[in-house]
């Protein structure tokens, strides 16, 4: 038995100290995945709040079949989708708000312009993601943001994975082509001026 | 491979999810396709984007803490919500003392209840007396009682009433079972006439058991005293038996045929008178031992009516289970009210034991 299962099985007798330990490497997670969801920075801070809480009260459901962070997310999902229902949140958000939402991303060690065009591309990306349909905006943000599986996604979401597949593409597609109307040839700028060859994580769980 | 074959699988391949020789195909493509391979390089970068998006995310600092503070709230309100074991343990004490109770009530083993609808339950032996004749200062004295009621469940309250005849040592003398015409001319209801006799140290226990599962009109209890009658047939019957025992007499010194003939219709006509006279007294004694009890039994309208329609028959069974949860409530009631001095103790001292235990719980805070 891990560290994790160890943990667990005391949070789910109620040692609420067990669960805190246990949920501390999430919540950052946690929380972007709610910010991304809800595009608002307080809502994220709510579900947060409601996820962690949820997932205290429900930690007895767990039966380790899946990854406990696959069954976290499955809860800040749901959070996050009942308060978008509940009280309709806007679906887009303005880049001013994206702003000041409190997103920093910058390469130190780059140079300044590198730094402005990506810093560009970046509120630009999370702007292209707010302006997707919810079906498709939830899946990018699993798939591309927290980096879950397909077969993980589609239970969250409690639909097939061919669902998953296409509407997955779909929004790469809508991001591919928002993002070119707004940049043009930033992505090769970009490209030519880091000089590097990504390779992609093909999945950063690391579920506990 | 064609460009359209190559957007196709895009997705799959820059999720790693192509076998080698598909991917192999598409990295032949790359080479001969520059679109395609931009498209790619493009996607790639997005993808990179994305995945690094939330690499620098700024939470909220108070966040870490804030859903901390809630977990430990809720936990709190959450242990205060939970009843403790004495509570539960008190609140079903309390349930079985008030249905305990409620049901010592019913049962009769405490005074005042309601009395049972249709239950009969069957007095001590009964003590038949040893001799016929009322023994109370040498009085011949008959008593009487007639009965009208009204039941509820007439067939049921009938055979109730022959049950409960013969548990007090009696026995029915008559049963007739009639019709008679509602008021409303709709329907007949039934009558019963039943004659039944108890021995007379019954006829009270008869009464009292008779209201317990019918509801009783009228009552008329009569008793008669019949001593001086009873010594005068008495007397009658020594007297005939002296004559006849002197006409016995007569008859074995008789001398001629026609004597014999006039004694023999003289002694026929005393035996008979004998009879008589001893049968009277016999009936006298049995009506003094025996009680007779005459009951007029109705059939209420409202089983009349409930036999009529099912709407009907569901009201009236709805007003009895009315009528029953209120007489459970009534016997529950006199039930708190007879054991409210013991409850009160009883309160008292749970309510001083959680009163130590709380001031004991907080010298253990402090």
């Amino acid at each position: 038995m891990d560290e994790t299962e160890k943990l667990i099985k005391r949070a789910q007798t109620g040692d609420s100290e067990a669960f805190e330990t246990l949920m501390a490497p999430l919540e950052k997670r946690v929380y972007g995945l709610a910010l991304r969801i809800t595009n608002n920075r307080e809502d994220a801070f709510d579900c947060t709040q409601e996820t962690m809480l949820r997932a205290f009260r429900s930690i007895t459901d767990y039966r380790f079949q899946g990854a406990f962070t696959t069954w976290v997310f499955r809860i800040t999902t749901n959070v996050c989708l009942d308060m978008i229902r509940r009280r309709r949140i806007k679906p887009y958000i303005s880049l001013e708000l994206m702003q000041d939402s409190g997103f920093t991303f910058s390469d130190k060690s780059s140079n300044p312009l590198d730094e402005i065009i990506r810093d560009d591309l970046n509120q630009d990306l999370k702007v292209c993601i707010s302006k997707l349909p919810l079906d498709q905006r939830v899946i990018v943000i699993l798939r591309d943001i927290q980096g879950l599986a397909y077969e993980d996604i589609a239970a969250i979401l409690k639909i097939s994975l061919g669902t998953v597949k296409s509407r997955l593409s779909r929004a790469r597609e809508r991001i591919r082509k928002m993002m070119y109307r707004r940049h043009g040839t930033n992505l090769e700028e970009l490209n030519s001026s880091r000089g590097v060859n990504y390779v992609r994580k093909e999945n950063h769980t690391d579920d506990l | 491979m064609t460009c359209e074959k190559y957007r196709e699988q895009l997705h799959d391949f820059l999720d790693g999810k192509l076998p080698l020789r598909a991917v192999r195909a598409m990295t032949e493509h790359e080479l001969s396709c520059p679109m395609c391979y931009a498209l790619r390089e493009e996607m790639q970068e997005i993808l990179y984007s994305l995945h690094n998006l939330d690499t620098e995310l700024d939470m909220p600092q108070e966040l870490s803490v804030s859903w901390r503070q809630r977990l430990r709230t809720e936990r709190y309100r959450a242990r205060r919500r939970r009843l403790p074991i004495r509570v539960w343990a008190a609140m079903v004490s309390v349930i079985l003392i008030l249905i305990g109770g409620t049901s010592l009530v019913r049962m009769g083993l405490i005074e005042g209840g309601a009395p049972k609808k249709g239950v009969i339950e069957f007095g001590p032996t009964v003590q038949l007396p040893d001799s016929p004749g009322n023994t109370i200062a040498g009085l011949k004295i008959i008593q009487n009682a007639k009965f009208e009621a009204e039941s509820g469940d007439f067939e049921d309250d009938v055979q109730s009433i022959l049950g409960l005849a013969k548990s007090a040592g009696g026995w029915t003398s008559k049963q007739i079972i009639s019709g008679e015409e509602r008021a409303d001319s709709a329907s007949l209801l039934r009558v019963a006439e039943v004659t039944v006799r108890v021995p007379q140290n019954q006829l009270d226990y008869f009464a009292a058991k008779l209201g317990d599962f019918t509801t009783v009109k009228r009552s008329e209890t009569t008793s008669e005293e019949r001593s001086e009658e009873y010594n005068r047939t008495a007397a009658l019957l020594e007297g005939y038996e002296a004559t006849l025992e002197r006409l016995q007499q007569r008859m074995a010194e008789a001398a001629s045929l026609d004597e014999v003939l006039m004694i023999e219709t003289e002694i026929t006509s005393v035996q008979a008178m004998i009879t008589v006279t001893a049968g009277k007294l016999s009936e006298w004694d049995m009506y003094e031992a025996f009680a007779q009890i005459d009951i007029r039994l109705t059939e209420s309208a409202a089983q009349q009516a409930a036999a009529a329609s099912i709407g009907a028959r569901m009201a009236a069974q709805f007003r009895m289970s009315v009528s029953a949860v209120k007489t459970y409530f009534t016997d529950m009631m006199i039930f708190l009210v007879t054991a409210a001095p013991w409850l009160l103790i009883l309160g008292l001292m749970a309510g001083a034991a959680l009163l130590i235990e709380r001031v004991h719980w907080r010298s253990r805070q402090m």
